[in-house]
């Protein structure tokens, strides 16, 4: 099967498996809600009875944003104008790629996402490589059964990406492009050489990204018991099947960034609080969903190739 | 007809004429021109060094004589980190100058030119400001003989200095050199001693007004840029070439050159303001950029010269600065820097070359022409400027929205829903809500908190003149900066002539207000504390308002109460007490109330509590910037989550 196949495949049983999407999207929503409601009693408190609210709700009040973010505690400095429209994309991608500092929330609820993904994700592989339902039960039980080899698992991916974010990084960002573009004076070089450091660090990223996904799919759907195993068993799969693993990924590459791009065409403004903001929520909401689709559609991809290869033998038992 | 209203277009008729006589005529003295310079510089590009012979003619124009000279010898300031400039610049932006990019003054001779020149040996530095030993950024030279009131010296200095790479202003990086500050320069003898402050980080510029001559040898096919106008260009055997530029009338003298730079002119043209030839030296990847440049600096020539005088000099070099050379954004005579990027955006923002460009060419005005003491005043240039910055961007450029760059910097992101206003916005409001009370504009400017000389001299002062123009009216306060530019043109201004000019024209006793908001800090904040309105019988409702000063500051403020009927009532309150409250039987109840609802007290720190309505609509604002929030952290989680 071609990568193209392989990519397809994948995508039609992240469609048949409508939950793992409403599942990580409703995790992303819990994982929210909590500081939102705390942010919304510290706006709505901050405004009271004044008339500013009328501007703020009916479009963008910058100067009562300003002066709510001066007196705000650090949850409520984190609303900021980046929160409007696809600037939302561009901070989180753009903060991803320098790895700059980001609001205390942001790191919390994201190590809680993160963690929830860990505990979720051998459901999720289980569900793709059966390709039909697990009710409740079984999927549960498949994320109880490799909870503890997923999260070995994800210690040791952790520690990659947090050597290749952390000092690799810094190394690279911080030494290299520093010592490079030292006494450059034309900024159009400056850039070009950023961007050839944007693409090792991605590509890199996306090396890992692959031999951990890779791993975790072969230990759940070949019932693999040890984490080192799993990972030289992964790597071994996108050695040997090169063409098809990386193409595979790459097609999920293009379709988030078709999800991104339509979001930028589509994403709302600072519109007003009656149906527009609704409206603007639900094609939010959407674009959300289409991400958490993608993120399976890479899970879903990969379960793919590895059951149309030879060496792709399941001994993954799933009861009815 | 206020006496201003006469003495506008009479002074701008007279400047003008003025000024196109001075283009056909050799130049009518404007200024004392009491400190001459002629200097020949050699630059060296492969050395950084630049070796310079300069000859000073000085006149004491001060009542009382004086038996030494006091120079600035700025570049010795970063000779070292010991200096007071990089002590003051770790405390305000936490970085240090690495010891690779130390740069220094070397002074080999200095005479006192006459029938026998004599030498002037006896030189030291001093620190008049604090006490730093190391700092050698001030230097005394003892005289034989003590310059009488009236009587002129002539002297000559040699020296080399290593162009230091660039850091704040001056230096060099690749073949792009900016050399400002870089001569030794007189201090300012004052009739009780000589005014010659060390080099700060915050503050730099004061100088006597004379006439620059000066020859720059480079090397040949290279550009020059610098203040004044180019006289000649010499082709010299060793492969350089000799620029000579020649301005009279000005305080101080910066040059730039470079191999890259790519010139374009243009010509300012407005009736009633005198022309101005515009010269842009632009970097090759911003070559598209060059109009908009030249609309900026148009805008500033136009609204500054009608608001406050004319521009004089007829010519302006605007330098568009090295990419990484942190030179950008920086004014001297007849010359500017601006700043732009390679990305830029179409709209305009703070970091398009509009604002930049506006603000460094509005100082021709605020620095240039009115040669304020800046170690002390600051405010006078930086604070006036960006006022007025504000101002003209407000009219010129009207649609302005804020931007992001990310991916490091280069790529912008422009916010179309976030349009700045002039009042908070481009007044820098913000930096000046944080710490109202950090110290008094009226301080001296040098003595003030590194971490708090920009708002005091930038911020405060631009929302405290934009009050001043709210309340006392345009006119009024247009007429009272016109008057003070007019009588602090070619002079070293202090700040009662702006204060006393603005209560002449406006003919109010201000001073309450300024001992609060200049010589001292009061915080400004008024509030609608309580609004409640209840049926009263047959009809009626009983209403009441109460509204609070919550600070310490007092000022007029308006109270503008809203009937459900439509109704309006602007009550006028004095400001004096803690509280007043206002009543109302009326057929219909209070909807809402404003104090201040014109806004003209720009110096209130809180402007949410202005207002209370009883049809609140918080919970429909905060709902709509939460699910906002919402969505921008699903995103952060999904951003990371991909790897998860």
């Amino acid at each position: 099967m071609s990568a193209l196949g392989v990519w397809l495949q994948g995508v039609r049983r992240v469609r048949r498996a409508k939950s793992l999407v409403l599942l990580l999207w409703f995790a992303t929503i819990a994982v929210t809600i909590p500081p939102a409601i705390e942010l919304h009693n510290a706006v709505k408190t901050h405004l009271g009875a004044s008339l500013e609210a009328d501007s703020a709700a009916d479009g963008m009040n910058f100067d009562w944003l300003q002066e709510f973010r001066a007196q705000a505690n650090p949850l409520g400095r984190s609303l900021r104008p980046d929160v409007i429209g696809f600037a939302v994309v561009m901070d989180n991608t753009s903060a991803l790629a320098d790895v700059s500092q980001r609001p205390v929330v942001a790191l919390t609820a994201g190590a809680i996402f993160v963690v929830l993904t860990w505990c979720l994700s051998s459901g999720c592989i289980c569900r793709l490589a059966v390709d039909r339902r697990l009710g409740a039960g079984g999927f549960a039980a498949c994320c109880g059964a490799f909870l503890g080899r997923m999260l070995r698992l994800n210690v040791v991916s952790l520690f990659l990406y947090g050597t290749l974010v952390g000092s690799f990084h810094q190394w690279l960002f911080d030494d290299v492009l520093e010592a490079v573009t030292k006494g450059l004076t034309v900024e159009r070089t400056a850039f070009f050489i950023r961007v050839a450091c944007y693409a090792l660090f991605f590509f890199l990223l996306a090396a890992c990204n692959v031999l951990f996904d890779f791993a975790k799919v072969r230990m759940v759907v070949e019932d693999r018991r040890s984490v080192l195993t799993s990972i030289v068993a992964g790597a071994h799969f996108v050695l040997t099947n090169a063409r098809l693993a990386i193409g595979a990924y790459a097609m999920n590459v293009l379709a988030l960034g078709v999800v991104l791009g339509l979001y930028w065409m589509l994403a709302p403004g600072a519109g007003g609080a009656g149906a527009s903001m609704w409206v603007g929520f639900l094609i939010s909401q959407l674009y959300i969903a289409a991400r958490v689709f993608v993120k399976l559609a890479f899970w879903g991809s990969e379960v793919v190739a590895l059951q149309t290869q030879p060496t792709g033998t399941s001994r993954l038992k799933i009861e009815d | 007809m206020p006496l201003w209203r006469k003495a506008v277009p009479l002074s701008l008729v007279c400047m003008f004429a003025l000024a196109r006589t001075s283009a056909a005529q050799p130049q009518a003295p404007r200024s004392p021109r009491n400190a001459n310079y002629t200097i020949s510089a050699r630059l060296d590009t492969r050395a950084h060094t630049i070796q310079t012979q300069e000859r000073i003619t000085w006149r004491n124009i001060t009542n009382a004589p004086t038996s030494e000279l006091r120079f600035h010898v700025y570049w010795n300031a970063w000779a070292d980190t010991k200096s007071t400039w990089m002590k003051e610049k770790r405390r305000s932006q936490e970085r240090d100058r690495p010891s690779v990019d130390f740069s220094r003054i070397d002074i080999s001779s200095i005479q006192l030119l006459g029938a026998t020149p004599q030498s002037l040996t006896n030189r030291r530095f001093i620190a008049p400001d604090d006490g730093n030993a190391d700092d050698r950024t001030v230097m005394t030279v003892a005289l034989p003989a003590p310059v009488q009131p009236g009587q002129t010296i002539v002297v000559s200095v040699d020296w080399t200095a290593t162009v230091p790479r660039t850091f704040d202003r001056t230096g060099v990086i690749g073949n792009y050199f900016f050399i400002a500050q870089w001569f030794p320069k007189l201090g300012v003898l004052e009739d009780n001693g000589w005014n010659t402050h060390q080099f700060h980080s915050g503050t730099e510029f004061y100088s006597d007004y004379g006439v620059y001559d000066v020859n720059l040898a480079v090397p040949s096919g290279w550009v020059v840029g610098a203040t004044g106008s180019e006289q000649s260009r010499t082709d010299n055997s060793d492969g350089t070439t000799t620029h000579r530029f020649v301005q009279e009338d000005v305080h101080d003298f910066a040059w730039t050159t470079s191999p890259d730079f790519i010139e374009r002119t243009a010509r300012f043209e407005e009736a009633g303001l005198p022309p101005v030839q515009m010269r842009l030296l632009m970097q090759p990847e911003h070559l598209g950029q060059a109009e908009r440049h030249f609309a900026a600096t148009r805008s500033a020539l136009r609204r500054y010269g009608s608001w406050f005088g004319p521009y004089l000099y007829g010519h302006l070099t605007i330098v568009d600065p090295a990419f990484q050379s942190e030179t950008g954004g920086m004014e001297y005579p007849t010359l500017i820097t601006a700043g732009t990027q390679w990305l830029v955006a179409r709209q305009v923002t703070l970091q398009t070359p509009e604002e930049v460009v506006v603000h460094e060419a509005g100082h021709q005005f605020w620095y240039g022409i009115s040669g304020n003491n800046e170690f002390e005043h600051a405010w006078m240039d930086e604070g006036i400027n960006t006022y007025a910055a504000a101002r003209a961007l407000s009219i010129d450029y009207p649609e302005m929205h804020l931007d992001r760059y990310y991916f490091g910097g280069f790529i912008p992101w422009v916010f179309k829903d976030v349009r700045f206003s002039r009042e908070t916005d481009l007044n820098r409001i913000w930096p000046y809500r944080a710490g109202p009370t950090d110290d008094t504009m009226g301080a001296a400017s040098y003595r003030q908190r590194p971490e708090t000389i920009g708002v005091l001299a930038y911020d405060k002062p631009a929302v405290w003149l934009n009050t001043l123009e709210r309340w006392l009216g345009w006119t009024a306060f247009q007429g009272a900066m016109h008057a003070a530019f007019t009588e602090a043109s070619f002079r070293h201004p202090e700040p009662d002539v702006v204060l006393q000019a603005v209560q002449r024209s406006t003919g109010q006793d201000l001073t309450r207000f300024f001992d609060q908001t200049y010589r001292g800090s009061a915080v400004f904040d008024y509030s609608i504390e309580k609004l409640a309105s209840e049926s009263a019988g047959s009809g009626q409702f009983a209403s009441r308002v109460l509204v609070r000063r919550l600070g310490d500051g007092v000022f007029p403020v308006d109270v503008l109460i809203t009937f459900d009927n439509g109704e309006q009532t602007t009550e006028n309150w004095n400001g004096e007490e803690r509280w007043r409250e206002f009543a109302y039987t009326r057929a219909s109840r209070v909807r809402s109330a404003v104090v201040d609802p014109n806004r003209q007290l720009l110096l209130d720190v809180n402007f949410t509590n202005n207002s209370r309505t009883r049809q609140p609509r918080a919970e429909a604002a905060a709902r709509k910037w939460t699910l906002k929030w919402v969505v921008w952290l699903q995103d952060a989680l999904l951003t990371w989550g991909l790897f998860a």
